[in-house]
């Protein structure tokens, strides 16, 4: 900070150098508090200080399984406390919307077994993902034109790809697609594309980038052609 | 592709998904075991207060974004509770350095350098640390890496205590400086 004197500067590092006599830490604080623009630039230094592990030499890193045993270790004391994610509801919510876009009612299932068996073959990678402990799910919500569209998509992370299970969206005329992005700092990435099936239903597989896990999601309707988000957002997220 | 900031995937954290921690331990495992190791120079302390620290951000949700980086956040509490270790080992009772000291700070929002790679943050700061003249670097790494109060970095080095002082705090300021860029 250009206008904080030097000699202000230099009580200000050695505040977060821990150098300071107790009179002089206690005239800092002091100091601080009258200057709260200061703050800005005291963050600065601690965050400097922190950077410099970051200059150590040599190339040592954690063994292989410390991330699995923190991860193990996050198992029950946080979770007992806070609660749960409702698991049998939003598997049946899962397994409601993949019911719809299978149509796997009784008579189909008399009617074409074999049929409907190859499509329980296609979900059998599902249920593996549904299994997985750190696996959730994003509701998506229709909006505008696609209000009465709903859906989901099963993400977990570790994997390459997400499932997209949506129903209800407005059929498309020639020429256009529905496209999923994910939102990172206010530009669209996208993920992927995909037409409904009769009945406005979808149930896709997406790859989808592990750092976007948590970014906000969003469809739009776009000319097939288009390589940038330009359509009307259809579904978004709700994180 | 920029990836999800810390403070989303922290977000997801507080929201109690357990591999949203997985992502930060990728983002910051590899610094803050090398802090640990560096500081306690033992490999199996190390990981074990790697760990401590990542259940520690799991646990208490402590962290708040608006007043600084995760990085500092997890690297600040890494170099506390290391030297707290070291002094256990010592049963030598010093008192407290105040390095990134508990301040209501306001860095907020993310910081540039989440936008590097932390390969390049690395460049940087060792591109850095090599401009800064050899007494200045040195005071400063026995300061934060070894715990020591001012007059034993005196001693150590052999020189008055005004000037250990003037060398950390100058050392400190250029490094800032140098890496303004990164820290806002």
């Amino acid at each position: 900070m250009d206008t904080l004197s030097a000699e202000w500067q230099e009580k200000m590092a050695g505040y977060v150098l821990g150098d300071l006599t107790d009179d002089e830490c206690t005239a800092f604080e002091l100091w601080l508090q009258a200057h709260p623009e200061a703050q800005m630039e005291l963050a600065r230094l601690q965050e400097t200080a922190s950077l410099l592990p970051y200059g150590l030499d040599g190339q040592e890193k954690p063994s292989a399984g410390l991330r699995g045993r923190i991860l193990q270790e996050t198992g029950s004391p946080r979770l007992a406390v806070l609660p749960r994610r409702n698991w049998p509801g939003w598997v049946a919510a899962v397994a409601a919307v993949a019911v719809a876009v299978l149509g796997l009612d009784g008579l189909r299932l008399r009617s074409d077994l074999a049929q409907a068996q190859q499509e329980i073959d296609r979900y059998r990678d599902v249920v593996a993902m549904l299994r997985e402990s750190n696996t959730r799910l994003v509701s998506l919500k229709g909006m505008d034109d696609g209000a009465a569209a709903s859906g989901s998509i099963v993400v977990t992370p570790g994997t390459p790809e997400v499932v997209v299970t949506l129903r209800n969206l407005p059929m498309l005329p020639e020429g256009q697609i529905y496209r999923l992005w994910a939102v990172v700092d206010g530009r669209k990435v996208v993920v992927g594309q995909f037409k409904p099936a009769e009945g406005g239903s979808v149930f896709v597989k997406l790859p989808l980038s592990n750092s976007l896990v948590f970014a906000p999601l969003v469809v739009t309707r776009e000319p097939a052609t288009a390589t940038t988000a330009s359509g009307p957002m259809v579904m978004t997220s709700q994180i | 592709m920029d990836p999800s900031s810390d403070a989303q995937v922290y977000a997801a954290i507080k929201s109690g998904r357990a591999d949203a921690l997985g992502i930060l331990y990728d983002r910051y495992g590899t610094a803050v075991y090398r802090l640990a190791l560096r500081i306690l120079s033992d490999h199996q302390e190390a990981e074990d207060l790697t760990q401590e620290v990542f259940l520690h951000l799991w646990r208490k949700l402590a962290f708040d974004p608006t007043r600084g980086s995760l990085n500092n956040y997890l690297l600040t509490l890494t170099r506390s509770r290391a030297i707290d270790r070291l002094r256990s080992r010592s049963a030598k009772v010093r008192s407290l350095q105040r390095w990134g000291q508990e301040l209501g700070s306001t860095a907020g929002g993310s910081l540039p350098l989440e936008r590097l790679a932390q390969r390049e943050w690395a460049q940087r700061v060792r591109s850095a640390l090599e401009q800064l003249p050899d007494a200045q670097r040195k005071a400063l790494e026995l300061a934060y890496y070894e715990g020591l109060s001012q007059s034993e970095i005196a001693q150590k080095l052999e020189a008055p205590l005004g000037t250990i002082k003037t060398r950390c705090r100058q050392g400190l300021l250029k490094l800032r400086d140098l890496l303004r860029d990164l820290v806002g």
